[in-house]
């Protein structure tokens, strides 16, 4: 079984694979930057005061507000 | 018989951090102009270059974009730019510089380029980093699959810069299909899941990855220390008390030069011209208004070295992620920390390093505060009024209360500018998307070419965009203090004209005196007078008013213009200055003017009013607009009236 979370509550160091992503723009935007269903992101950095996070995809480095990592639903790979 | 000369057209577009600029350098030079796309504040770059005797190009490097559905300002000026024809009948060939080791994401932008009907060549760059993760790419074969001619490049060192240029003499035009053609009714995102879909499948083909990514797993180990709980803010705040340093006392020594080598320029202008009006303005107008502008090119050579190098390592983007969410919840950025900080050396090139901003109303907010910030050109005011007003012995516990108004007075500054733009986020509307979304570049040393480059341009825009404003305010301000209504002025001169003549007096003594009833009798004068029962519930008299009209050239003006008024000759010279204007009475009552409310009141004016022509010529030019200006230098003036008067009637 798949344990999905939003992305906002992964810890530092977790492998997680997008699922889905809520909103449209957000989910162009992120694509343009190579970012899409399917790909895996590796959390890299959670800034002290808990936003933004930083992710790395493909082993490009991406950093992310809280309230847009929210709508990224993410899963386990186990 | 001579060939046909031809200009093409050469548009530079790539993702944010591909290098395209570093290439945009290396293909034009020196050879460069910077200024503005019409009507919006995207810096626009040029360059001319000769590639073939016949064939020449104007090269025009776009801001950065990730793709063709824009989402900031500056990514909306390179889709209005390939969109709609702009080359007038040149032809037009786009160079698309892709960062080699992320190749999916800049081919996703140069394919939908090539779906525009674009000529399109791509630049492959930052091929040094593709052999540092070991990965190979197979140009040839990408080439076919792409039906595009590709170049191979390293930007950096100059590599495949010949190449590049070799390959636009020979640009043929070839039909392509499209790679991926928009079907009826298809969303944005959908098409560019396809198209992702195809690059994908292209690039398994054409990129072979034999080991693992060492540049990146080089660049995430220094973020475990830079971007680190502790040690991360420790690094950076000694950074940042570096880049202070070089703002504030690296740049005091030639500020110093200029300012003195101006005096003395106008000093022997007036002496080698005849006296007459053009002479003055020449000399006390255009001389000393130039000698304003020019002052601040050390402190913005500064500040643009570090913010050029902070960019090309990539630690600036650490330094926004760092303190973006403490930022944010003020409306801020968390790149605004660079112009706050720096505002406190000086607000100009501060508002210009605003630039590295991309939002727009974060941008805007930020230059909108910044001027709050107590800068340097404040000390001056501050030194002569606290002395005047506290006793050096006077203690608040065991700390000097001297220092202690000094630092309050920095504190205040600071806290009305984060207080007003968490006000003022509530007002301003923005068009633009609210997601947040930034690459963090691998880490890189810099391009010392890039840096110099940065810091001629940023120079050379203060120059000639603010540098009109700032001299168009000083010859104002020079004739508003240099002539008077009617005949006023012939009086005085005839007045003091038989006492300079007569030996025994002390004609330095004299001319000081007659400047200084001169200036009161001029149209600034005259002004200050008229605004004394506006500004008298402050604390403040006509003299003050004077003061304050003629500092809006600049704060320090303030000591200078007081010098003038209490009749001392040397202006440095503060110690006759705080003893005349201790012992200044009001004549109507008979008390001294300069009790501890007024001295605290003017203190409090000028920490928060916009007194300086240089940041309102800046902050026209990088808003593109009078507007904020304008705001601003109301918004401030009503704080610093307002806190006067709160103060003033506190204290007495």
């Amino acid at each position: 079984m798949k344990r999905t979370i939003q992305l906002s509550e992964a810890k530092k160091g977790d492998q997680v694979t997008i699922e889905v992503i809520h909103n449209e723009k957000l989910s162009v935007q992120l694509l343009c930057m190579g970012c899409m269903v399917g790909e895996e992101v590796i959390v890299e950095q959670i800034a002290p005061i808990g936003d933004p996070m930083m992710i790395s995809i493909d082993g490009a480095l991406l950093s992310l507000r809280k309230d847009d990592a929210k709508e990224i639903i993410v899963s386990f790979q186990k | 018989m001579g060939k046909v000369q031809e200009t093409i057209q050469l548009l530079l577009v790539g993702n944010p951090n591909s290098g395209k600029s570093t290439v945009f350098n290396e293909l034009t030079g020196l050879n460069q102009q910077i200024g503005n796309f019409p009507g919006v504040t995207v810096e626009k770059k040029t360059g001319k270059i000769t590639l073939a005797p016949t064939l020449k190009a104007e090269v025009i490097d776009l801001p950065g974009t990730y793709s063709l559905s824009p989402r900031s300002e500056d990514e909306r000026v390179t889709f209005d730019y390939l969109s709609s024809n702009k080359s007038k009948g040149k032809r037009e060939i786009i160079v698309v510089i892709a960062d080699a080791s992320n190749l999916r994401r800049s081919l996703l932008l140069c394919s939908q380029l090539m779906d525009l009907d674009k000529s399109v060549i791509l630049g492959l760059n930052m091929m040094d980093v593709v052999e540092q993760n070991q990965q190979e790419i197979d140009v040839n074969q990408l080439s076919r699959a792409l039906n595009l001619p590709i170049i191979p490049m390293n930007a950096r060192i100059g590599k495949g810069i010949k190449e590049l240029k070799q390959a636009i003499i020979n640009f043929k035009e070839e039909k392509r299909s499209q790679f991926i053609p928009l079907l009826d009714g298809e969303k944005d995102v959908d098409n560019a899941l396809r198209r992702n879909q195809r690059i994908k499948e292209i690039l398994e083909k054409t990129v072979t990855n034999k080991g693992y990514k060492k540049a990146s797993n080089l660049t995430r180990k220094i973020d475990q220390i830079l971007t680190h709980k502790i040690g991360g803010y420790l690094i950076f705040l000694t950074i940042l008390f570096l880049i202070f340093q070089a703002v504030f006392s690296w740049s005091e020594y030639p500020m110093q030069m200029i300012e003195e080598g101006f005096l003395y320029f106008g000093n022997w202008v007036s002496e080698i011209l005849p006296d007459s009006i053009l002479t003055d303005l020449l000399v006390d107008g255009i001389i000393a208004g130039l000698g304003g502008i020019i002052i601040f090119i050390p402190q913005i050579a500064a500040l643009f070295a570090f913010i050029a190098i902070l960019e090309d390592t990539g630690y600036l983007s650490r330094i926004s992620f760092m303190m973006d969410g403490l930022l944010k919840r003020f409306g801020l950025n968390g790149r605004s920390i660079i112009p706050l900080l720096s505002g406190a050396a000086c607000a100009v090139p501060a508002i210009m390093s605003a630039r590295t901003i991309s939002n727009k109303k974060e941008r805007l907010l930020t230059i909108f505060i910044t001027p709050l910030i107590s800068c340097s050109a404040r000390i001056p005011v501050y030194t002569l009024l606290i002395a005047l007003v506290i006793p050096i012995e006077a203690k608040l516990g065991i700390f000097n209360l001297q220092g202690i108004v000094m630092m309050g007075l920095y504190l205040l500054g600071f806290i009305a500018a984060i207080g007003t733009s968490w006000v003022m986020k509530l007002f301003v509307k923005t068009t633009e998307s609210s997601h947040f979304i930034m690459e963090m570049p691998i880490y890189r040393a810099p391009r010392w070419k890039n840096v110099g480059f940065t810091i001629v341009n940023k120079v050379k825009v203060f120059l000639f965009e603010a540098g009109k404003i700032i001299i168009a305010i000083s010859i104002i301000l020079w004739v508003m203090s240099s002539y008077g209504p009617g005949d006023s002025f012939e009086k005085i001169d005839q007045k003091y004209e038989k006492g300079l003549l007569e030996p025994n007096i002390n004609n330095e003594t004299m001319a000081e005196q007659m400047s200084s009833e001169k200036l009161q009798a001029s149209y600034a004068g005259r002004l200050g007078k008229f605004i004394e029962p506006a500004i008298r519930p402050l604390g403040f008299d006509w003299k003050i008013g004077i003061s304050i009209i003629t500092s809006f050239a600049a704060r320090e003006v303030f000591v200078g213009t007081m010098a003038t008024i209490y009749s001392v000759g040397d202006a440095d010279n503060t110690t006759s200055l705080k003893e005349k204007m201790n012992n200044a009475k009001d004549p109507r009552t008979g008390k001294k003017v300069y009790t501890k409310a007024t001295g605290y009141s003017l203190l409090i004016f000028y920490a928060f009013a916009l007194q300086c022509m240089a940041t309102v010529a800046i902050v026209a030019k990088e808003t593109a607009s009078w507007k904020w200006p304008i705001i601003q230098i109301v918004y401030m003036g009503a704080l610093a009236y307002l806190a006067s008067f709160l103060t003033y009637q506190f204290f007495s």
